[in-house]
């Protein structure tokens, strides 16, 4: 039974790690810009589809995998900004949650229309070794590994760079960041470009085991955001938190419970959240006057 | 004392500010020399928030020319101006809540200092690791340096704030109410250190205050604000025993 248990953990933190980055670009683009992505989910679908669309030329992985880097930065991050964020966000948060909605319908038939409704395999790592009663496969190893270094990379980068500490106060002050000289519209930008380089990250580590289909996105998205409010929706290393807990917690239910409510799984804990803590496991209260 | 001869750092020409009928900055002029501790004074309402306003390029005056060491400066944006060696403070408080007391400084001077290489790799603290504990030393925030902001007293911030304006090494510094809600022990310390930056640093000041024994011990000159325009200009002294301004604003 501790085997089962120990051997659930570790598969609940490993699809958690991947929230967990899904989570943060989601909290990353609120703080920088009052960004609410719903279709942050799909962002993580679109890199899949390209890496599988280099793949099909008889490239490998390594080569598919900066060539949809690349496409995320300037789809995802720059024309993103450009194109949808900055005309709606003069009009206030709200246009611009429906906007995010509407792109995440165009998104989800655009790569329909391309692609079909058919579920693609992905490669990733088979294999891996017994630790007695515990068998640790390779790709739940490289997925929590990477997530960890990503997450570890952007929160050195965050708080001990000159440019991490520029993007905090853009976030928290941009009228006085602005004043004393930083380049607020260059900060929110690498944000944006933060936010497309961990999406990317996401596609790599979970198409193995969830395939590519169109609509996946409608799920990740859904859970990331879930993550990123239960960890506390201003604060970094709230969404990994939020993000774990998630994994884990579907995990376990998908395994002692029926199966078909894992996917309510997230909405449950988001609604007890909501009622009873809704600054968040990690956030600090957010006021609003009115 | 400053002399007659004294190059005059700031400069305001017939400024004017209109909010529609109203005219909030109605025509002031005035000039800052060199190592002035000027105070500006005022009822509530009376234009010097606007003044400052015009000043720091946060808006852009209706008529009339700022001159910044004689160049017209007008209009210029506020991080221009930061560049040229021009900080202010605010009335409401503008420090970085979520950010130590100590990042809250590097912050202020990092965009000053270093090329856009050393920007993208230098070191995190971006050189700035010893002004920022001197400014600390100076400020009596040693023992705060690495709590967040948000978590200090109002009166610390305050202190904060000031800080955060003389990180850049400004030449001029405007200070917006910096006694509003300073308790007086800190305050008496929060004037010496003002007095310091100017004697050794040699920094210039103007400094909107309600607080008139904080204005009469720290400026060396005052002008007095109503209605848009200067009622008078002068020796501390001579400002506070003028009728006019014994009328509009001190009462008896």
């Amino acid at each position: 039974m501790a085997a089962l248990l120990a051997q659930l953990l570790l598969t609940g933190l490993a699809t958690g790690a991947i929230y967990a980055l899904v989570a943060i670009g989601f909290s990353l683009l609120w703080q920088g810009s009052q960004v609410v992505n719903f279709a942050q989910g799909d962002f993580v679908t679109l890199p899949a589809f390209v890496m599988l669309g280099v793949m099909g030329y008889g490239l490998p992985l390594w080569v598919a995998m900066p060539v949809a880097l690349l496409v995320s930065l300037l789809v995802l991050g720059v024309l993103f900004r450009r194109v949808l964020v900055q005309p709606m966000l003069r009009h206030g948060v709200m246009p611009l949650v429906i906007a995010t909605m509407a792109l995440s319908i165009f998104m989800e038939n655009a790569m329909k229309n391309v692609a079909s409704a058919e579920a693609y395999p992905f490669p990733g790592l088979s294999g891996g070794i017994d630790l007695g009663p515990l068998f640790l496969d390779w790709q739940s190893a490289v997925t929590l590994l990477s997530a960890v270094l990503a997450v570890l990379a952007l929160h050195l980068f965050l708080s001990r760079t000159r440019t991490g500490r520029a993007i905090q106060a853009t976030a928290q002050n941009p009228a006085v960041a602005r004043l004393l000289g930083i380049n607020v519209d260059r900060m929110i930008l690498i944000t944006f470009l933060i936010n497309a380089a961990l999406v990317t990250l996401a596609a790599v580590l979970i198409s193995p085991a969830y395939l590519v289909k169109f609509n996946n996105g409608e799920a990740i998205g859904l859970t990331a955001f879930c993550a990123a409010i239960i960890g506390g929706f201003n604060q970094v290393r709230g969404a990994v938190a939020g993000g774990l807990l998630l994994g884990v917690t579907e995990t376990f239910a998908a395994t002692f419970g029926p199966d078909q409510y894992r996917a309510a799984v997230p909405m449950v804990l988001l609604i007890v959240f909501v009622l009873f803590r809704p600054q968040g496991l990690l956030g600090r209260r957010e006021e609003r006057r009115v | 004392m400053i002399g007659p001869d004294a190059p005059t750092v700031l400069e305001a020409r017939d400024l004017v500010r209109s909010f529609g009928a109203v005219r909030a900055v109605d025509g002031i002029s005035f000039a800052v020399r060199e190592g002035e501790i000027l105070g500006v004074i005022g009822p509530n309402g009376s234009g010097k928030s606007t003044l400052f306003n015009c000043l720091l390029g946060q808006l852009l005056p209706s008529a009339g020319q700022v001159l910044l060491d004689g160049r017209d400066v007008t209009g210029m944006r506020p991080a221009a101006l930061n560049r040229l060696g021009v900080s202010r403070t605010f009335q409401l408080l503008q420090v970085f809540p979520q950010l130590s007391v100590r990042d809250n400084l590097i912050l202020a001077g990092q965009e000053h200092v270093g090329s856009r290489i050393a920007r993208l790799f230098g070191s995190p603290d971006a050189g700035l690791g010893a002004a920022a504990d001197r400014m600390l030393g100076l400020f009596r925030l040693e023992a705060l340096a690495a709590e967040m902001a948000a978590s200090l007293s109002y009166g610390q911030q305050k202190l904060l704030d000031a800080a955060i304006a003389f990180m850049a090494g400004p030449r001029l510094v405007l200070l917006d109410e910096p006694a509003g809600g300073v308790n007086p022990t800190l305050l008496a310390g929060f004037r010496e250190r003002l007095r310091a930056m100017n004697t050794e640093a040699g920094a210039t000041f103007v400094v909107i205050e309600h607080n008139m024994e904080f204005v009469m011990s720290l400026c060396t000159r005052v002008i007095c604000i109503a209605q848009g325009k200067i009622i008078a200009n002068g020796a501390p002294a001579a400002v506070r025993a003028d009728p006019a301004v014994i009328e509009a604003y001190l009462g008896d």
